[in-house]
């Protein structure tokens, strides 16, 4: 059993406090592997994010286009 | 669900959520179920709050565009995740709009990563024959986990449409990780009985007892009658209790015996595992731990001798609280014609002996159950048998209850059972012990005997001693 305070990164990267039960339980990696995992999980969302704004422009005909460049920008 | 098998199917949920193959989380599987769950929906929460402003500014999108090229669009630049992100954004007539234009094999693939939750309405809205598809779809893919995460969310006539495209084995995997069991009762109320059986059969088939059997415990007392009413036609029950019995299932099984009818728990007391002694043994400890006595007792009238002497022999040693509960028990299901004999004639004289202290000592209501069906179902020679174990202030405290009503019935029937068990000690010990005022209401009834008979149960008294204890009873069987 670790300290709650520890487990700060998972929280931080939640944005809610875990589970006292998982608390208790995780180690100190572990938590913080989780937390690797949602924080990786966010990245990797987001540069699919941006990647996905630019081909979508690309799917639209040129009449939307400039309103659907106002909304995404 | 055992909690280690919904701990793996948490882990495969938050695997899915966080993008790494589940063998990553392994590290979890000593967590709570409810624990991961609740993790799994704040990772979620997450991740959708993160985008939270550009997956807005792609649902405006969408409402400017026609539903054709926003489906383009999330084919061929969203991709699966971010359609999922999205989708709970849409305005929901739009996004069902959208999905018309999106291949099975797609939605299927935004099915997996979509949170029900968020996208309820959506959900809710769309067209059964496309959900089946779907559904067909996930099957393929044994995205068992995915379906049972919808479940919950979609109408009767969306789920029948579904079952017809999931093949029997995955029915049985959906139901077992489903969300939302409290539902399960009512779904499996949508199948007809003849898919039930081809679903019973498939569990047999594919080694998928575990998985039937938790449905079991999720359902109503009526369907699990039912359900066990179609394994027995089936023939299932020995495959059944086999795996209940090798996976310690017995808790699951043992609440629906009361469900079953009669002929089926003959069946079930029959079966080859009933004579497996580590598995009697087992079903007993089971019955102890969970406390399902009262669910028990009625197969035990059913046994065969063999597995009947195991029982009464287990029964014997247990608690002396377990086993005035189950003399409760047995009162309120009135079993007194399974437990009297059961202790009298299966268990040594240890056991009976015990039982005897118990039934001296329950409380009156408990006694009062136990003389009407003793009179009723003509119990006495094995009641004496038991009486025999009991000290004289004992056979006193039930002798008065047994005799006190229905006297012109109950002394016949006692000196018949004495003189059929040649039990003369105890029949006569316990008139002896009976309240005077009940021996005096005795004596009439003593004096219709037919005097032969009266004649030997005097001369019985005298050879041990007992006649003087008799009181005005011994009068009348004394008189010329």
């Amino acid at each position: 059993m670790i300290p709650s305070s520890d487990a700060s990164g998972l929280a931080s990267e939640l944005g809610a406090e875990p589970p006292p039960g998982l608390l208790e339980l995780l180690t100190l990696e572990e938590l913080q592997a989780l937390a690797e995992s949602l924080a990786a999980a966010k990245r990797r969302q987001s540069q699919a994010l941006d990647g996905a704004l630019q081909d979508a422009l690309g799917h639209v005909p040129f009449i939307f286009r400039g309103a659907v460049e106002l909304i995404l920008t | 669900m055992s909690v280690a098998l919904e701990t793996r199917a948490e882990i495969v949920k938050l695997s899915r959520v966080l993008g790494v193959p589940t063998e990553e989380l392994a590290y979890l599987a000593r967590a709570a179920p409810e624990d991961l769950r609740v993790i799994r929906e704040q990772a979620t929460d997450a991740l959708f709050e993160g985008d939270r402003d550009r997956l807005y500014k792609l649902a405006l999108v969408s409402r400017i565009i026609p539903s054709v090229i926003a489906a383009r669009i999330a084919r061929w630049a969203l991709g699966p995740l971010l359609s999922a992100r999205v989708t709970g954004l849409l305005d929901p007539a739009k996004a069902v709009d959208l999905a018309k234009r999106l291949p099975p094999a797609f939605l299927a693939d935004v099915a997996v990563e979509l949170d029900p939750r968020r996208a309820r309405e959506v959900v809710e809205r769309m067209p059964a024959k496309q959900v089946a598809e779907i559904a067909g779809e996930l099957t393929l893919r044994d995205e068992y986990v995915t379906m049972g995460r919808f479940v919950g969310y979609l109408d009767d006539d969306v789920i029948r449409a579904a079952m017809e495209r999931i093949d029997d084995p995955s029915l049985l995997r959906i139901a077992f990780v489903m969300e939302g069991k409290d539902r399960l009762d009512h779904v499996l109320g949508l199948i007809p009985e003849p898919r039930m059986a081809s679903i019973l059969n498939a569990a047999e088939h594919e080694r998928l007892w575990p998985e039937a059997l938790d449905l079991l415990d999720h359902m109503s007392f009526e369907r699990q009658g039912a359900l066990a009413e179609i394994a027995a036609a089936e023939n299932l029950l020995p495959g059944l209790t086999e795996v209940a019995y090798a996976e310690d299932l017995w808790d699951l099984v043992l609440p629906v015996i009361p469900a079953m009818s009669e002929a089926t728990r003959l069946k079930l007391a029959e079966l080859p595992i009933v004579e497996n002694r580590q598995a009697l043994a087992a079903i007993l400890d089971t019955a102890g731990k969970h406390d399902l006595w009262a669910a028990l007792l009625p197969l035990v009238e059913h046994l065969p001798p063999g597995p009947r002497d195991q029982v009464a022999g287990l029964g014997a040693t247990l608690d002396q609280a377990v086993l005035e509960h189950i003399v409760g028990l047995v009162n309120d299901g009135d079993l007194w014609s399974m437990f009297v004999p059961l202790a009298a004639d299966h268990m040594d004289a240890v056991g009976r002996e015990r039982v005897a202290q118990i039934i001296a000592h329950v409380d009156v209501r408990v006694i009062n159950g136990m003389a009407d069906a003793v009179q009723r179902d003509g119990l006495w020679p094995e009641l004496l048998r038991i009486a025999g174990e009991m000290r004289s202030d004992q056979l006193q405290r039930i002798a008065d209850r047994l005799l006190k009503v229905g006297l012109e019935q109950r002394l016949p029937a006692l000196i018949a059972a004495v003189e059929q068990t040649g039990l003369w000690d105890t029949g006569l010990r316990m008139l002896g012990e009976l309240d005077p005022a009940l021996q005096q209401r005795l004596a009439p009834v003593a004096s219709t005997l037919d005097p032969a008979e009266r004649s030997r149960v005097a001369a019985k008294a005298r050879d041990l001693g007992l006649l003087d204890g008799l009181g005005p009873i011994a009068t009348v069987l004394t008189a010329p």
